[in-house]
């Protein structure tokens, strides 16, 4: 799989692709977009890297394993809905304002944690899937099955 | 309490879930945080049965909140009413003990990797069953819960488990599409599905004539969950592959969740509509009298303790489907439907603390004597004897002798049978009351009574439950005899106290009857004159354009 095109070509598309995830996760507020499509950019990103430098460099590439990435973002998702029985309303209550002119009023809400959170749920499914998959179908001898 | 915080009912579980995936490595904290987690969320669901017991009056014994807080019929409504606070505590109860059992009688292959996690997500599927105020948050719970349980059947990975399970996840995926699609159909021909919406419409007599057979479809869904005849065939063939503590929760929460949910939809939301009262009352009846029968003479005929169990499973199924039945029988007084139903809840709860501790008793013989077929052991009154005594409360509690848990379920519901003059129902209860009897003397004479077999098998037998995963290595037996004791003072409480936890059902089974308080408390007074003020114009325009046709 991993050619000279290939990984050249995925020096300019993973920086890219991540950021573009970001860019759809922020833009989903309002419009089309948000955590789940941001989620599978960023995964099919991370999956290009994957497959160009291999599993071991994903590995040394990604800060936390993928379940735990799945844990942090379902705690940011059930984080958001309990913070508003804090305030004595009930679960999943959420807020909004806007920043100010210097950000272009964008507009912040609650939810976006949550957001947050599903982003990182769907890329650690989606990437630890596909992971442990090619891990199978790999040489166990190069790429080590103690995962 | 307030009422907001009953979501804790699915953060708890499910922040207990998220916490061991990230304890991943560590068994022991693992079982640590789980079992406070656990005990945290048994000691919530005591608070929510003293608020809703102790509330003034009908209305405020509802407590619920809107998700997000978009009001119903629009948001998602979760709702702690009578029947759910009962639900709750009895089985985080269950929960604990079993959670006890399984951190110390399980292989370690089974009890590494996300068997925790797993544990805590089924109860979350659960609980958020018990308190979801609309249908289709329901179905989600469930497929919660199925996926969980899908993944623990597997999770010892022999042979026959994996064969098992996959005639299992093939018929849970039939029923959920099935469900999915009743689900779809009915919301298209009421345009809601919140419970207290669409129990208001069938007191009213609303509801179309065309949603009936919709309804008997969810009947389908819901009887095969239960696994009432003629759907419950799927279930002793795949219960009895697991090792004990694993089919003890499944018997305690899955059977039961199928119970819970046909007493709410059946009795709570249609129970109301004479229509569908007219079609589906009978086939409850029949289904019941067939259900408890055919299941018990099932058990008489098996020999392993675990085959027995499981079969006898369906025939307790049976006795919850005839209070059901008998609480929606139209011309029936008022107080009889309470007691039949409130004899429902008592024998559901009952039966999740009774089966639950027979199946752990089961896997505590086997621990024993290496295995738990009837034919291969025995001798365990002399080398168990506390085993045997606890064992023979719970299964005499499960015959329904007295002073015992079984004995008042039973006793309620054949006495309603008798004020409802169900004769062939009732003897087919009482029959199978008797036939329960036997099938529990079989596993006490055969396991407990009878001398131990002359030629040994014991040290071949333990060696093969190890490699296939049925037994712990070094079991620590007390742990799982905690277990058991916790549910036999569950099931005693429940005999020696019966007045209060009749009470208590009866309590539950008035809110369910008369569903008035609780469309009250979901919709609120405005909200139901609105929403009618609203449906009589549209009815109107209906009639305009029909005559401009």
């Amino acid at each position: 799989m991993s050619t000279t095109i290939l990984r050249t070509a995925s020096r300019f598309i993973v920086p890219l692709g991540l950021l573009f995830a970001f860019f759809i996760y922020f833009k989903g507020h309002q419009t089309p977009g948000g955590g789940f499509v941001g989620g599978l950019v960023a995964s099919v990103s991370l999956v290009v890297h994957r497959m160009a430098m291999g599993g071991k460099s994903l590995e040394r590439m990604l800060p936390i394993r993928e379940r735990t990435m799945i844990a942090i973002g379902l705690l940011c998702a059930v984080g958001t809905g309990t913070a508003a029985l804090f305030f004595g309303l009930p679960f999943f209550t959420s807020n909004h304002g806007y920043l100010s002119d210097a950000f272009d009023n964008f507009e912040w809400a609650t939810v976006m944690v949550f957001d947050l959170g599903v982003m990182l749920v769907v890329t650690g499914v989606v990437v630890g899937m596909i992971d442990a998959l090619s891990i199978e179908t790999e040489e166990p001898d190069k790429e080590g099955s103690s995962r | 309490m307030n009422p907001h915080l009953i979501i804790l009912f699915v953060i708890l579980p499910m922040a207990a879930g998220i916490v061991s995936v990230l304890l991943h490595s560590f068994k022991q904290a693992q079982r640590v945080v789980g079992l406070l987690f656990l005990l945290a969320n048994a000691a919530c669901a005591a608070w929510a049965l003293a608020t809703v017991v102790t509330a003034p009056d009908a209305v405020s014994r509802i407590l619920t909140s809107q998700m997000g807080n978009w009001p119903a019929p629009f948001g998602i409504t979760i709702v702690v009413d009578p029947l759910s606070a009962i639900m709750l505590t009895v089985s985080s109860v269950t929960c604990v003990a079993v959670f006890i059992y399984c951190s110390t009688q399980l292989p370690t292959r089974f009890a590494g990797g996300y068997f925790y996690a797993l544990f805590h997500l089924l109860m979350m599927g659960v609980q958020w069953a018990f308190i979801t105020g609309d249908l289709f948050n329901l179905f989600v719970a469930f497929e919660i819960m199925l996926m969980a349980s899908y993944v623990l059947f597997v999770v010892g990975t022999t042979r026959e488990q994996v064969r098992q399970a996959y005639k299992y996840i093939l018929l849970n995926l039939l029923g959920s599409t099935l469900f999915v699609t009743a689900l779809g159909w009915l919301y298209g021909q009421l345009g809601t599905l919140n419970m207290a919406d669409m129990s208001r419409m069938a007191m009213m007599g609303t509801l179309p004539k065309s949603s009936i057979p919709v309804i008997a479809l969810l009947l389908v869904v819901f009887g095969g969950k239960t696994a009432i005849f003629p759907l419950w065939f799927w279930l002793p063939d795949a219960y009895h592959t697991l090792p004990a503590g694993i089919v003890g929760l499944f018997a305690a929460l899955l059977t039961k969740v199928g119970a819970y949910v046909l007493i709410r939809v059946f009795v709570m939301i249609f129970g109301p509509s004479q229509e569908v009262s007219q079609v589906l009352v009978p086939v409850l009846m029949i289904s019941a009298g067939v259900t408890m029968f055919l299941g018990v003479l099932g058990a008489v005929s098996m020999h392993t303790v675990r085959r027995i169990l499981s079969i006898h499973i369906i025939s307790q199924v049976g006795y919850m489907v005839m209070g059901i039945g008998m609480g929606m029988t139209i011309g029936a007084a008022t107080g009889s439907k309470e007691l039949a139903v409130a004899g429902a809840i008592f024998f559901v709860i009952h039966n999740m603390a009774v089966k639950c501790c027979l199946f752990l008793c089961g896997g505590l013989m086997q621990t024993h004597a290496g295995s738990d077929d009837l034919d291969r052991i025995g001798g365990l009154l002399k080398k168990a004897p506390w085993l045997a005594t606890l064992f023979m409360i719970a299964a005499m509690s499960l015959a329904g002798l007295p002073p015992l848990s079984g004995f008042f379920g039973k006793f309620v519901l054949i006495r309603e049978a008798i004020t409802q003059e169900r004769w062939v129902v009732m003897t087919f209860a009482i029959l199978t009351s008797l036939f329960t009897l036997l099938s529990m003397l079989k596993i006490w004479s055969y396991g407990f009574w009878s001398p131990a077999p002359e030629v040994s098998l014991e040290k071949a037998d333990m060696r093969r439950a190890i490699s296939e995963g049925l037994m712990h290595e070094r079991p620590r037996i007390a742990g799982g005899m905690v277990a058991v004791v916790l549910l036999v003072g569950v099931s005693l409480s429940m005999g020696l106290g019966a007045q209060k936890y009749l009470d208590i059902s009866t309590l539950a089974a008035q809110s369910l009857v008369n569903p008035e308080p609780y469309i009250e408390a979901v919709l609120g007074k405005e909200r139901i004159r609105e929403i009618e003020a609203s449906r009589l114009q549209a009815s109107r325009l209906t009639m305009d354009t029909e005559g401009v046709r």
